[in-house]
């Protein structure tokens, strides 16, 4: 399975649930949709889907599997293609401390998938809104 | 006869010549009067030394011989006396002794005399059996002593008023595992030595505050001679001589290590509550998360999937994942309770309550609920957010729990500004009530009292009950069924309150 590939206005969903990235993706459509979209599913296909596509913003989930989103905030903040591009924090954690190690870790928006989906669809709508402006 | 000596002396007893006899008459009860007094001061010494330091049983047991000699010299001496003065008395300047033989020719003066004397030797006989006893008495508490430092499991340690060890209990050498010769001739102090690095001016600093005067207690790091770190608590107090001037230490060690160790067990455990509640936000919420996306997906994009019977039937799956979704937050929710650390400081009540009304204004609209809350309540010592969860929960459930036969009733009412410095409040409703059988397990978590007709997950109340405790409050409830239902709360008094109170 190989990312999907697109050069222009490309979000990049990184989340190991496909049900979530199809959620992630259905509300970015719904935005806008000229917007492409790329999904990756683990750090390995997300570091390479990132330098593959480009993309103008990035939703993370917290927990992919075994490793955590967290090690990819770090690696692409590192980058100096890359260590602007908008990083939506997508995930179902409702720790604090996550909030405040995304934030210091320089991710710009931190979205809880709460039961209620009308809200997060808007939410990571709005947080794009004001990212991709 | 067990007459007690002030009472020696007959009181019908008739005295011939009652120019002279008076002075006989008095030289007993004075002799009598000094073993009292000797007898008291030396219980007054002994008891004194006992209570005041323990821990000096030579100088009590010092004190205590010379009181008995002392006494014994004075006994002795006194009955000397009386002889002589008696002889005199009697025999009317001719030299004769005071023999049996010559008693009849002064028959009622010598009788006397010899009662007297009699009556004399009888409670000087006694005093010496009482000082026999009580010698032994100290001799079985110095032994008691002895046992008591010797097997006591704390390290007992004085050291002079420079410092310097001077005594160290037997249990010290189990503590440290070093023999008590070795901790006398260590050069530095033996037990500041072997503290730990980060404690040892923690010990300078007890010791020289105990040197002032003041008790200290603190838990230390050391480390035993084998190298395994080990947790003592110490309690050191200054010694006094009786004109007030410092003599040293006293220090009783104790080793704490197990309880250390249990403690940080305990806070193991709670890490590992934290990690599972933090296990729960993520690993359950997600599946649910999915389970209602999807079902969000289908009612989207494909509506007539949910014509007839299969429309039903996802129904059903729909509501178990919102009960579902609501029993992981509640979960998650008193997991968050039992962990969270609080920050004490004064919370105002009255702005509290407006709040939590504020929040539930729509809810109360739609109960058409009448709502009273009294004003001017004090301070109370809590957090904020915790106050405010508890009466929100309160309040709320006034609302969710209404009678929809009976107009809804609020009362949020104080009974008085501190009783033992708590405040109590309580908020009364005129709801369902509470039946009897269901009071009980109130509040435990996951148990209802109207489960199935009414949303909720069983976890406010227990919420309630858990702040309350962490806050150092109580909660106590009252209900009748049909009638409705009074939650009283207590929560500790703001004591900036209560002295600005007191100043007016």
């Amino acid at each position: 399975m190989k990312p999907e590939l697109d050069k222009i206005r490309t979000i990049l969903i990184i989340d190991d649930e496909p049900a979530h990235r199809m959620l992630v993706k259905r509300a970015i459509k719904a935005l806008n949709s000229d917007l492409n979209v790329a999904e990756a599913w683990d750090l390995s296909s997300a570091k390479e889907a990132l330098i593959k596509v480009n993309p103008v913003a990035v939703t993370l989930d917290l927990s992919l599997g075994r490793e955590s989103g967290f090690d990819f905030l770090k690696w692409l903040r590192q980058l100096p293609t890359s260590s602007s591009v908008p990083v939506i924090v997508v995930t179902t954690s409702q720790l604090a401390s996550d909030m405040t190690t995304a934030e210091s870790l320089g991710a710009d928006a931190y979205v809880s998938k709460n039961s209620d989906l009308q809200v997060n669809s808007e939410l990571i709508q709005d947080a794009l809104k004001k990212l991709l402006k | 006869m067990k007459q007690t000596e002030s009472e020696h002396i007959p009181p019908t007893l008739s005295l011939p010549n009652q120019r002279e006899l008076p002075r006989v008459q008095l030289a007993p009860s004075s002799i009598v009067t000094r073993i009292a007094l000797s007898l008291t001061s030396l219980g007054a010494i002994l008891f004194l030394y006992w209570t005041l330091s323990p821990h000096y049983v030579e100088i009590t047991i010092g004190l205590f011989g010379g009181g008995i000699l002392g006494a014994l010299i004075t006994l002795s001496i006194t009955e000397n006396v009386i002889k002589i003065k008696a002889k005199n008395l009697f025999s009317n300047g001719n030299d004769r002794d005071l023999e049996p033989s010559n008693r009849e020719e002064n028959p009622s003066g010598l009788a006397v005399l010899d009662e007297l004397l009699d009556n004399y030797r009888e409670s000087h006989a006694r005093f010496a059996d009482t000082l026999k006893l009580i010698g032994e008495e100290a001799e079985s508490l110095i032994e008691r002593y002895e046992v008591l430092t010797e097997n006591l499991a704390a390290a007992i340690v004085i050291r002079d008023e420079d410092g310097k060890i001077t005594y160290c209990s037997p249990y010290t050498e189990v503590l440290t595992g070093s023999s008590l010769s070795e901790i006398y001739k260590s050069p530095t102090d033996f037990f500041i030595q072997h503290a730990h690095e980060e404690d040892q001016d923690k010990f300078k600093r007890a010791l020289s505050v105990s040197s002032l005067g003041e008790a200290f207690q603190f838990r230390y790091r050391f480390i035993h001679k084998t190298g395994i770190h080990m947790w003592a608590e110490m309690r050191t107090v200054p010694i006094f001589s009786e004109e007030s001037k410092f003599l040293g230490t006293l220090s009783i060690t104790l080793d704490i290590t197990g309880t250390m160790r249990y403690q940080q067990q305990v806070e193991e455990r709670n890490k590992d509550l934290q990690e599972f509640s933090y296990m729960i936000s993520h690993d359950l919420k997600a599946p649910i998360f999915t389970i209602k996306g999807m079902m969000n997906v289908l009612h989207e994009d494909h509506k007539n999937f949910f014509e007839g019977e299969r429309g039903e039937i996802l129904g059903h799956i729909e509501k178990a994942a919102d009960r579902l979704s609501t029993l992981v937050s509640a979960v998650l929710e008193y997991s968050k309770v039992t962990t969270r650390q609080i920050s004490p400081e004064p919370v105002d009540l009255n702005t509290v309550i407006k709040e939590v009304l504020y929040e539930l204004e729509p809810s109360i609209k739609t109960a058409e609920a009448d709502i009273f809350y009294q004003q001017n309540l004090p301070n109370v010592i809590g957090d904020k957010l915790m106050v405010y969860q508890i009466i929100s929960n309160l309040v709320g459930n006034s609302v969710k729990y209404r009678d929809p036969n009976r107009a809804l009733k609020i009362r949020i009412t104080s009974e008085g500004k501190s009783t033992r410095g708590f405040v109590s409040l309580t908020i009364a409703d005129s709801g369902m009530g509470i039946s009897q059988e269901k009071i009980e397990g109130l509040f435990r978590p996951f148990q209802r009292a109207h489960s199935g007709s009414i949303e909720g997950s069983g976890i406010g109340l227990a919420c309630v009950k858990k702040l309350l405790q962490k806050l150092g409050g109580s909660v106590m409830v009252e209900s009748k069924e049909g009638v409705g239902t009074a939650f009283t709360i207590k929560l500790p008094i703001a004591r900036d309150i209560k002295l600005e109170a007191r100043a007016r």
